[in-house]
């Protein structure tokens, strides 16, 4: 699979034979809208888009094979193989540009975000392993982020199932909002990264989800959600000790294990590709044949992605999960858009 | 009454234990995935690499 997407990083080959292809192909043909394309321009259907629908297309109508389900559990790691390519596409320009307004958004949407559900959870008297849960999924990385949490805070099976659902659901919904929302205020590329980075609950969805607007957003969101996931350690810390009454917390969680086990350990793969590129160790045609790799395992992942959404999951999630998913993670989304604005006023963020 | 109760302790213990092998399980997957992600990207880089030092790009 690798020597394939190395093969099909050699320029204009990948191009072949896809359905971005055949979409561009049809814009060309039908006769445009306003001037624009159908698919391409108003629809904004690109590769990432493309990828999504078929595998949520495949899943959803067709189905998949039971012997296919533990294969395509594999997808995530393209996930962190495309992160660690992505190096391959930064400089120092960029940590100076964005590093210290991401750091900042970043600290101020996982502990941010973690109080907000907190409270809500309290206010609506979900219990305190479900807010938790709800919390660290939404607050940090979605799936592996509740998994995390759960056995700390003695989560109940069905419940780490309901908050999964519902992180997963809202990550979705986010995929597919977020870009309009994003054209329709006309966010530049860095703020619509960053708010994909801090807003939606999911890494590969953070990553679908920049790419759905633009390249660069969607550089800019891998970039910042390497940040987010350095503090998923802390996160997790931070919302046992919001959640759980000191009476209920238990004695032998090593908080030391903890660092270590949840710390995200691909990311000195990222680092060493990016402190390579920054030390211009290759020249720029190869900096950008990387660039067409990385898009290639994205994309893998991304058909993975669709291929594992089940549609049916909605109904699990139930309404009150929903409801309490949806409202403060929109709220979350409307504290990072607040927080990008006044960078953008502050004149730290273009 | 209280067989009821205990009844209800055990499955919930069951069940805590359940979700932690589960965790466990999920933690142990993840830092393989980790490691095999960064084999293929690292390896692809190298890779990239090699074919610019041939020539290639």
């Amino acid at each position: 699979m690798a020597i394939l997407a190395l093969l099909c990083g050699l320029p204009g080959l990948n191009f072949l034979f896809t359905v971005d292809t055949l979409l561009h192909y049809i814009d060309a043909v039908l006769p445009p809208i306003y001037g624009k394309g159908f698919f391409t321009d108003l629809l904004h259907m690109n590769y990432v888009v493309n990828c999504l629908i078929v595998g949520i297309l495949v899943r959803n109508v067709i189905g998949v094979p039971k012997s296919w389900e533990s294969g395509l559990t594999y997808s995530g790691i393209f996930m962190n193989a495309g992160i660690i390519m992505l190096g391959s596409q930064y400089l120092l320009r960029d940590l100076v540009k964005l590093g210290a307004v991401s750091v900042i958004v970043m600290i101020f949407m996982v502990f941010g975000g973690a109080l907000i559900f907190t409270y809500m959870g309290r206010w609506l008297k979900m219990g305190e392993s479900m807010t938790a849960l709800l919390a660290a999924g939404f607050s940090m990385c979605g799936v592996s982020a509740c998994i995390a949490i759960s056995p700390m805070v003695r989560a109940k099976s069905e419940e780490v199932a309901y908050a999964i659902a519902v992180s997963v659901t809202f990550g979705l919904f986010c995929l597919f909002t977020l870009p309009f929302l994003g054209h329709l205020i006309h966010m530049t590329n860095d703020a619509f990264g960053l708010l994909s980075a801090a807003g939606v609950p999911n890494s590969n969805q953070v990553i679908a989800t920049g790419f759905n607007y633009s390249f660069e957003a969607g550089r800019v969101a891998g970039f910042t959600n390497i940040g987010r996931l350095v503090l998923i350690p802390a996160g997790v810390l931070f919302i046992y000790f919001m959640t759980l009454g000191k009476e209920i917390r238990s004695s032998s969680v090593s908080y030391w294990q903890i660092i270590r086990e949840k710390f995200p350990i691909f990311i000195i793969g990222f680092a060493i590709v990016w402190t390579l590129n920054c030390l211009k160790v290759w020249p720029l045609p190869a900096s950008e044949a990387m660039g067409r790799v990385m898009e290639w395992f994205f994309s893998l992942s991304f058909v993975g992605l669709g291929l594992l959404t089940k549609l049916s999951d909605l109904k699990k999630a139930g309404p009150k999960g929903v409801g309490m998913g949806y409202v403060a993670g929109s709220l979350r989304i409307g504290l990072c858009l607040f927080l990008l604005y006044i960078a953008t006023k502050m004149g730290v963020l273009n | 009454m209280a067989d009821v109760t205990n009844k209800g302790l055990d499955q919930g213990s069951e069940d805590l234990k359940k979700v932690e092998a589960a965790a466990d399980e999920k933690q142990r997957r993840h830092r393989v995935d980790e490691y095999i992600a960064m084999i293929i990207a690292l390896g692809a880089v190298a890779m990239l690499w090699f074919l610019q030092y041939l020539g290639f790009y």
